[in-house]
């Protein structure tokens, strides 16, 4: 594709479609009840644990230190499974002026962190927001 | 919310570039989500409590709300992303770290991810994808078939007693929480968005690859002090962008065309002249009101700017502005622009009450040194535009209204915008990235910058005032997943 393409009409046509697509609004969700249910909570609860001391258990299939796995050959798929702090936390506080706030962090660590924090890192910028100063 | 400007040409002209190119048709498929329920009998999802319909949301027990709230959340993201691989997430409410004052809300991410598959197309070859990404342009299902790709987990214990007892989650479908409430849907629509793929898996503290291989936002996270891509510059490099507070950009055609779609334009200005602005002559920038009409290029207000300089004297509102204006002060602002300081009440009280005076704009003079900064706080029925500028900004311009009338001061200001850059973008219209220095690991990076306007869903503050959109003209998050493959 020559560049005026790549620059200016594929962000276009990206955008144009966005507009569309969301103004669909299909049904697109099916809710199921898998039968290993009790097996999934487990592994998760397990990855959620270790996690908050440090330790790395898959939050699939439970294991311990999961590797990374490739398939033979050059041009094999390399996967990784991830544990729990890589999740990302929402988490809230009651601030100083008793209002509710809330913030998204990386891990359990960093959420236990911005539990404990005297206020959340504000950046004060000159736009209008609602982390802004009220007083 | 902040008033919105929907550039209606710019999109009819993409909408008609995208006719002609047929693609449209592409944009109304959809992904199909599946929710896999994993709370056990009784509990979450499955709780029987009897619950009154809130806000569209028709369940009349705890678990039929979440499950309604999780679906429309779903939904929204089912509808706007495309894939032939559905996408299978599960959730459950479980009991999370909680005490009195402050809690988990949430826990949300991808559960694998994934490089150089075999099938279908790789666009950049020995880079991570996260699971349902890499599922959508693979074609073919990774890792073991049905397998879920995101995990979710919500505090079940939410509004119990030891756990932010006075929060509830609201489970209304219509953004409408009321103060104590905690939009669960705004809530998921944030963390499932990470899920997908808004992150990086490279280490912004240690500037570290995953497994040594650069993620997907790596080819997109552009380190302006270096020159580069995350994917191309150091270790070091990645770690000092990541700190930079403004130097850490998007440097992608999509989001960067979207931007001005989204993001208001100009920065807040107040001009002063007059016969009598002397010295105080010229433009400051000034921070601008989470409440009241936004300073606009097209309509600026002007007045002569008229200090309020008495308390009030009830007991409780001591500071100026912070109760009805005395006499003098009422007279002074009245079809004017008042001059308020910073400090005792909340600054929408001010801006209200000089509003009651007559004003037809506040400036708020800062009471304590430092940069320009916007103005917190709500109030609807505020009318008028209200800016903020700082301490030393505020002597200067004080200096020339000592000699005055008591409805003239001969020094004119003007409440208005100045210049293009974008809120939440660079000069060169590159989206910032949430880059604070010190490194606030989670929310740094892998979030828009908090500098943006309006209000984005992917910053790192969940901020009250979303409105459930993903793409423009409302946000900037679909286009960045476009960006990355979606």
């Amino acid at each position: 594709m020559n560049s005026i393409f790549t620059r200016k009409i594929v962000p276009m046509v990206a955008l144009a479609s966005m507009a569309a697509g969301t103004a669909a609004h299909a049904q697109t969700v099916e809710v199921r009840v898998p039968e290993n249910a009790a097996e999934l909570r487990a592994n998760i609860e397990a990855s959620m644990r270790a996690a908050e001391s440090g330790q790395s258990v898959g939050m699939l299939t439970g294991r311990v230190n999961p590797p990374q796995e490739q398939r033979r050959g050059r041009t094999g798929v390399i996967s990784q499974e991830l544990d729990a702090s890589t999740l990302m936390y929402s988490v809230a506080r009651i601030g100083a002026d008793g209002k509710l706030e809330k913030v998204c962090v990386s891990g359990s660590e960093q959420a236990q962190k911005a539990m404990s924090a005297p206020a959340f890192a504000k950046r004060l910028t000159p736009v209008a927001k609602e982390h802004s100063d009220v007083k | 919310m902040s008033s919105k400007r929907f550039p209606l040409k710019a999109l009819v002209a993409a909408a008609a570039v995208a006719a002609n190119l047929g693609v449209v048709g592409q944009a109304q498929a959809a992904v199909t989500i599946i929710i896999n329920n994993i709370n056990a009998a009784g509990i979450g999802f499955n709780d029987p409590t009897p619950a009154a319909p809130v806000g569209g949301n028709t369940g009349t027990t705890l678990g039929q709300q979440r499950l309604i709230a999780f679906t429309h959340a779903a939904n929204i993201w089912g509808a706007a992303l495309t894939s032939n691989i559905p996408v299978i997430i599960n959730a459950q409410f479980t009991a999370l770290t909680c005490s009195a004052a402050s809690g988990v809300l949430g826990s949300a991410g991808a559960t694998q991810i994934f490089a150089n598959w075999v099938t279908g197309t790789v666009p950049k070859p020995s880079t991570w994808y996260s699971y349902a990404l890499a599922n959508k342009m693979a074609q073919v299902y990774q890792g073991t078939l049905g397998a879920p790709q995101i995990n979710s987990n919500f505090n079940v214990n939410l509004g119990t007693p030891g756990c932010l007892e006075t929060s509830r989650w609201y489970y209304g479908l219509d953004s409408n929480e009321p103060t104590n409430g905690i939009d669960f849907v705004a809530v998921l629509q944030h963390e499932m968005a990470h899920g997908l793929g808004f992150q990086t898996f490279t280490s912004g503290s240690t500037g570290a690859f995953n497994g040594g291989l650069p993620s997907i936002w790596d080819h997109f996270l552009f380190s302006v002090a270096a020159g580069g891509f995350w994917k191309d510059v150091t270790a070091a490099d990645r770690v000092a962008s990541a700190i930079s507070v403004s130097g850490l950009v998007w440097n992608g055609p999509i989001v960067t065309a979207a931007a001005p779609l989204v993001l208001l334009q100009g920065a807040a200005n107040v001009a002063i002249g007059g016969v009598q602005a002397g010295a105080a002559a010229g433009n400051y920038a000034a921070g601008e009101a989470s409440f009241g009409p936004l300073a606009s290029f097209a309509s600026p207000v002007v007045g002569d700017l008229m200090p309020v300089v008495s308390n009030t004297t009830a007991a409780s509102l001591t500071g100026p502005g912070c109760g009805p204006l005395t006499t003098l002060d009422a007279l002074a602002v009245n079809g004017n622009i008042a001059l308020i300081d910073r400090g005792v009440c909340n600054l929408a009280v001010k801006v209200k009450n000089a509003q009651n005076a007559g004003a037809r704009g506040v400036i708020i003079a800062d009471n304590v040194p430092g940069g320009v900064a916007g103005l917190g706080g709500s109030d609807p029925t505020v009318t008028i535009p209200a800016l903020r500028i700082t301490l030393a900004d505020a002597t200067t311009i004080r200096a020339q209204l000592f000699k005055r009338s008591r409805t003239k001061s001969g020094v004119v200001a003007s409440i208005s915008r100045i210049g293009t850059q974008l809120a939440g973008a660079d000069g060169l219209g590159r989206v910032r990235m949430f880059a604070p220095n010190p490194f606030q690991s989670g929310s740094s990076v892998s979030h828009f910058d908090s500098s943006a306007t309006p209000n984005l869903l992917m910053e790192p503050a969940i901020n009250g005032n979303l409105t459930q959109a993903v793409a423009p003209p409302l946000d900037l998050t679909l286009p960045l997943f476009t960006e990355i493959g979606w």
